[in-house]
């Protein structure tokens, strides 16, 4: 009776019950021993094909997204060989140069990334011939955007299938635990790319927003180097030269190329680099927090950051940088609130730095580092 | 209720019916002496067992219709750089920082984008 009553099911509370509930209770125990794993196996298996159906998902909007950008361009319904063009573009890719020998690697990664953009361009200006210069920079961000969702969707499908086929616990647990960071960074880049077809700042815009709004009423802006403008600015009788991409189309630029460019221009008579960006925050930060450090804030693959540094360090030029953090998704998106008005903080933070750390006719450098999408100068 | 709230909602309902459920199956052990109570109980159990899946099957499909809704609205503020007028309006194609759309109303200065920003919408997974 005892038994019977504390016993999950009601075989009884006589002899066969008894035993009935011992068998079950037991049958129960060697289900779990032997088919923990199995059970393990196919719950993270679970949590990752369903991930991957949202991938898949995005992934094929993505694409689709491309194409309405390009039908917007073109006016008319595009054919099937560009269709076909704008699918096997997707599955672009760059290598990079090898770092066993690691002389010269940050001059073969420029050069590499260089053939890369050049091959943006090109393949941009044969789908949409009749585009301007800002459309085709706008679509280039669409489609970086739109491979990177296809890259992630199809690196998680790989290890599903790996995983699947080898039956190893190890690798689907790695991606199920992984997923909800990958899920943030594909909806990142997704959201990135209808940003960009709008032609909207996003907020890493960030540093050519402070730099556009120093040089907006400087009489003369002059290209220094690729897809950048410079100015100069009379700030508290300091001969201050603010360099920025060239807007309002998404683009980067060589800030790094320009620095070094005005430093040799200057013989190297610059007393100090102010350098904006936008950072990752830490979780717990808050998005539009200001923080000062020193060191080239530029988050480029490389070869920008190397050229600033290196000039920086031949001449002895102190570089000071100013970030506004965010997070991925905030970088990578429409402009939040709080950053555009962060703006403003980080210029009283500019004029402080140049008035406390900088004499009467010295030379200074502001550069603000980001994509300039839907900014101007 | 918020889509967030809603989903905390649905996932905690469905772990009181399992605790309830399983309460059950132990009642229909402990009635056992009247086999139509406890059979009653069991099936009760049972139903309860597949209701709280079912809620917690809805809260996974809210979860992932979240997922797709994105925040997507943005808003143009509009300077004079003659005087201090500012007005806002909706984010249309062509707009750009900097770009001069038109005559102040106030002073006849000329107009211009000074910030383009983003409005939250409905919150995501990841935010």
């Amino acid at each position: 009776m005892l038994i019977a009553k504390f016993s999950l099911f009601p075989f009884g509370d006589e002899g066969t019950g008894i035993i009935w509930n011992t068998l079950v209770f037991v049958a129960f125990l060697a289900f779990l021993f032997l088919f923990n794993q199995k059970i393990q196996l196919w719950t993270f298996q679970r949590n990752v094909e369903r991930a991957l159906r949202k991938l898949e998902v995005l992934a094929n909007n993505s694409r689709e997204n491309v194409i309405q950008a390009v039908k917007a361009l073109t006016g008319s319904d595009i054919r099937e060989e560009i269709n076909r063009a704008i699918n096997n573009f997707l599955e672009f890719f760059s290598i990079e140069p090898v770092d066993k020998d690691p002389y010269g690697v940050l001059r073969r990664l420029e050069h590499i990334l260089d053939i890369r953009r050049d091959r943006f361009k090109d393949f941009i200006s044969r789908i949409v011939p009749k585009a301007s210069k800002i459309e085709c920079e706008n679509l280039e961000g669409v489609l970086e955007a739109a491979i990177a969702v296809n890259f992630i969707y199809k690196i998680i499908r790989h290890f599903l299938i790996l995983g699947k086929k080898t039956k190893s616990l190890f690798i689907l647990m790695q991606l199920d635990m992984q997923m909800p960071l990958i899920m943030r960074i594909a909806e990142a880049y997704y959201g990135a790319l209808q940003t960009f077809s709008q032609g909207k700042p996003i907020g890493d815009g960030l540093g050519p927003l402070v730099a556009a709004k120093l040089m907006v009423n400087a009489p003369v802006k002059r290209s220094v180097a690729e897809d950048v403008v410079a100015a100069e600015v009379n700030i508290e009788n300091r001969r201050v030269i603010v360099l920025k991409a060239e807007g309002p189309g998404g683009t980067v630029g060589k800030p790094g190329e320009a620095v070094k460019r005005i430093i040799e221009e200057n013989g190297g008579h610059v007393s100090r680099i102010i350098m904006i960006d936008a950072a990752a925050k830490l979780e717990g930060e808050k998005t539009g927090e200001l923080a000062e450090g020193v060191g080239a804030a530029i988050g480029d693959p490389g070869p920008e950051k190397f050229k600033i540094e290196e000039m920086a360090t031949r001449y002895g030029i102190p570089i000071d940088a100013i970030i506004v953090k965010m997070g991925l998704d905030e970088a990578l998106t429409v402009m939040r609130r709080e950053i555009a008005e962060a703006a403003d903080a980080v210029i009283d933070r500019i004029l402080k730095a140049i008035r406390e750390r900088t004499r009467e006719g010295d030379t200074v450098i502001v550069a603000g580092i980001g994509n300039t999408i839907g900014i101007a100068q | 209720m918020s889509d967030a709230g809603k989903r905390r909602y649905l996932f905690v309902l469905s772990m009181i019916l399992i605790v309830i459920s399983f309460g059950l199956l132990i009642a229909s052990n402990i009635f056992i002496a009247s086999p139509s109570l406890s059979t009653m109980l069991m099936t009760l159990s049972l139903m309860l067992l597949i209701t709280a899946w079912w809620l917690y099957f809805l809260e996974k499909r809210a979860v992932m219709r979240a997922m797709k809704e994105q925040p997507e609205t943005a808003v143009s503020v509009i300077r004079c750089k003659s005087c201090d007028y500012r007005e806002e309006r909706g984010f249309q194609k062509g707009d750009y920082i900097f770009r001069v759309v038109g005559v102040c109303p106030k002073c006849g200065g000329e107009e211009y984008i000074a910030y383009i920003y983003g409005v939250p919408g409905k919150q995501t997974l990841s935010s």
